[in-house]
């Protein structure tokens, strides 16, 4: 049965139990049918058989009594001739087997033949007797008929005639109504059974109907669905079903659809989380790849010079050894350096409160504050925006930012007249974009993604060990926000841009794509004319 | 004195070394090394990938041949500022009119990664840089052995 498929076998299901009905109620019917044409056919039997015996019972009765006054001068008169005489001419106009005439006691004097065969014998039986009405009796025998009649006349009995007749005339015409009533009866029974077949053929139509409209309203699209769900479990999760059908097939179908569609996205969720694994793993490598080579460069240097230092000291060489010594010493700085700035980037990582609310100038202020000798030292000014939100985020690690972003500034300032930084804001599409720009030397396009990265600096020459702008990203990153760098070119000055998230609402910071508008300032706008200039954006410092 | 007789044989051609190399302490170190063992030897240095690629190209400030000669051995350090050292590699050994300088890693790193990305990159060779004098001193007299005095170059 499970090799017919669902279509074909719902159809078996369903129109069996049709089928046995139909035959079962056709059964009933018959019977029924059969039963009541046999009670009406007996009634008519009844009614006929009735009704005809009484009309041929009185003409019997009626001749059995014409005959027993023709016969009693006769009998009377013993005149067996003319009895017979009498016999032969009855015999012409009645049909009888047998015509016996008795004396009053019952013994047979003639039966009306020439032989006398039956002559004195003593006839059996009931008589008829006076109290007989009009003196004749009906013996029934088989399918003979005795009649049994007085021949008197007045109060004088001379004797008694019995008749056998073949068959009751009215046995006959019953026969040919039972003949009928038998022919109507298979005719009946024909169109009944002819019914049934009809019935049984009409119930198999109905059963191959719902075959088709159930293979086609539940089969199909359950067929469609074990497809649909067995390409979803080999991995095509983007496979929908078309809910059609029943309204719990449709359901079914918007089911399969709906968890397709969730495995899709929870695929996408892990995929993007073994992505963002993956990636994380990478940059665990890469910074350990990192961190090790170059806590390796200095210490090779303080190795290596050490042992200059002995050759040179050998060589009582002190103007070298002097030299060495402070290669030497400046490497050991360097790596203390590298270490603490290591310590201070783990840390970044862990942002204490990054929902509290502070105001923005305040973290920027404090920041330059921080700085202020250094940047004093070099006449860096610095111009902090009016107007600056407030913002969410840890206070201490925004002014880890700003310190970084204001030191990183100031050092490609170096060397320019009147080094000037900006720290602003503006509000777009991508939410809040706070920015830190200089007139610095700016960043050629192909290492604006470099800056970010651990240990990258741009200028050997310079101070630094490259973890500053990799601690910015990581805190950041931290609060949900991008940093990126524009800038076009050499000579041309750097904005850092970052996203943050203002106080009291807006959605994730997050969402802010790099690359957007806070350097489409001034020169910018020959370069690329399709970035429209954000509205109150401070022109950069020439 | 066999190794200064072969050194000073090749001497006859000036032979260029071009180094590549950020740590201004570790550029030092070789320039050191390299006079000790091999005086004749030109010896010019960058400070990053970018000043590689500029010189070995004749670009900007390395305009000038007589200053900038092409180097017979390149000493190339990985981690550098702005173009790392793989990049500069990658560049000098994919179009045809660098390829036949010799490249030698000369790093502090001996992650398995960056060799074998180095020699994907078609690197002649591959040394870590020792982390101790003597030997600092044994490998640089060894590179200028095998590079001057043995290895025949175009």
């Amino acid at each position: 049965v499970r090799r017919l498929g669902i279509g074909a076998r719902y159809a078996l299901y369903f129109s069996v139990p049709v089928l046995v009905v139909v035959v079962l109620a056709l059964l009933a019917a018959g019977l029924v049918a059969w039963r009541q044409a046999k009670a009406f056919r007996q009634e008519i039997d009844g009614v006929v058989l009735a009704a005809r015996s009484a009309d041929a019972e009185t003409a019997l009765r009626g001749t059995a009594v014409y005959l027993g006054n023709r016969l009693f001068n006769d009998l009377h008169r013993v005149d067996v001739e003319r009895l017979d005489e009498e016999i032969s001419k009855a015999k012409a106009w009645l049909h009888v087997k047998s015509f016996l005439v008795t004396d009053a006691k019952g013994t047979v004097l003639t039966d009306g033949t020439d032989g006398k065969s039956r002559f004195g014998e003593a006839l059996s039986g009931a008589l008829p007797r006076e109290a007989t009405p009009a003196g004749v009796l009906l013996v029934p025998r088989g399918d003979e008929t005795e009649v049994r009649f007085v021949i008197r006349s007045g109060e004088i009995v001379a004797g008694f005639g019995v008749v056998t007749i073949a068959e009751a005339p009215w046995q006959h015409s019953l026969r040919r109504l039972d003949a009928r009533t038998r022919d109507i009866w298979d005719g009946y029974r024909a169109s009944l059974l002819s019914l049934g077949g009809v019935g049984l053929l009409l119930a198999l139509l109905v059963g191959l109907v719902a075959s088709g409209i159930l293979s086609r309203s539940l089969a199909r699209p359950l067929m469609e669905m074990s497809h649909a769900a067995r390409e979803i479990a080999g991995g095509n999760l983007d496979y929908r079903v078309d809910p059609e059908g029943a309204e719990e097939v449709r359901d079914l179908a918007n089911a399969l659809n709906g968890m397709a569609r969730d495995l899709r996205s929870h695929e996408r969720a892990l995929q993007a989380e073994r992505a963002d694994l993956a990636r994380k793993n990478a940059e665990l490598e890469r910074f350990n790849h990192t961190v090790s080579h170059d806590l390796r460069s200095p210490l090779t240097t303080i190795r290596v010079f050490a042992g200059l230092l002995e050759k040179s000291f050998a060589a009582r060489d002190e103007e070298r050894f002097r030299s060495d010594l402070l290669r030497v010493l400046s490497a050991s700085d360097r790596m203390r350096e590298l270490l603490e700035d290591l310590l201070r980037l783990s840390r970044a990582g862990r942002v204490v409160d990054r929902a509290s609310e502070v105001e923005l100038a305040q973290v920027a202020r404090d920041a330059v504050e921080l700085l202020r000798g250094r940047l004093d030292e070099r006449g860096v000014r610095v111009e902090i925006a009016d107007g600056l939100p407030r913002v969410r985020g840890d206070r201490h690690r925004l002014i880890d930012v700003f310190q970084n972003l204001v030191e990183n500034a100031a050092k490609f300032t170096v060397g320019q007249a009147e080094p000037r930084i900006e720290i602003g804001a503006v509000t777009d599409a991508r939410g809040l974009v706070v920015f830190v720009r200089d007139n610095g030397r700016g960043i050629e396009r192909q290492h604006q993604d470099k800056v970010f990265d651990l240990f990258e600096k741009l200028d050997p020459g310079r101070e630094g060990t490259g973890v500053g702008l990799a601690l910015v990203k990581r805190i950041v990153e931290a609060h949900g926000g991008r940093v990126w760098v524009e800038s076009e070119g050499e000579g041309r000055g750097a904005t850092f841009c970052l996203t943050l998230l203002l106080a009291g609402g807006g959605g994730p910071a997050g969402s802010a794509q790099p690359g957007g508008a806070v350097a489409a300032a001034g020169a910018s706008a020959i370069d690329r004319p399709e970035r429209p200039r954000p509205p109150g954006l401070p022109v950069p410092p020439a | 004195m066999q190794q200064f007789r072969v050194a000073s044989q090749v001497a006859v051609r000036p032979f260029e070394v071009l180094l590549v190399e950020d740590d201004q302490d570790h550029a030092e170190l070789v320039r050191r090394c390299l006079q000790e063992h091999l005086p004749a030897a030109g010896l010019h240095h960058v400070s990053d990938g970018q000043q590689a690629l500029d010189y070995l190209h004749r670009r900007g400030s390395f305009a000038d041949p007589a200053r900038s000669p092409r180097p017979d051995l390149v000493l190339l350090d990985l981690r550098l500022p702005r173009v790392d050292g793989l990049t500069v590699l990658r560049q000098i050994k994919e179009p045809p009119e660098l390829r036949n300088v010799p490249v030698v890693v000369l790093t502090t790193s001996d992650a398995i990664p960056d060799v074998t990305a180095a020699y994907r990159a078609y690197v002649n060779s591959y040394l870590v840089k020792p982390m101790d004098f003597a030997r600092f001193d044994a490998l640089i007299r060894q590179i200028g052995l095998y590079w001057v005095g043995r290895n025949q170059h175009p």
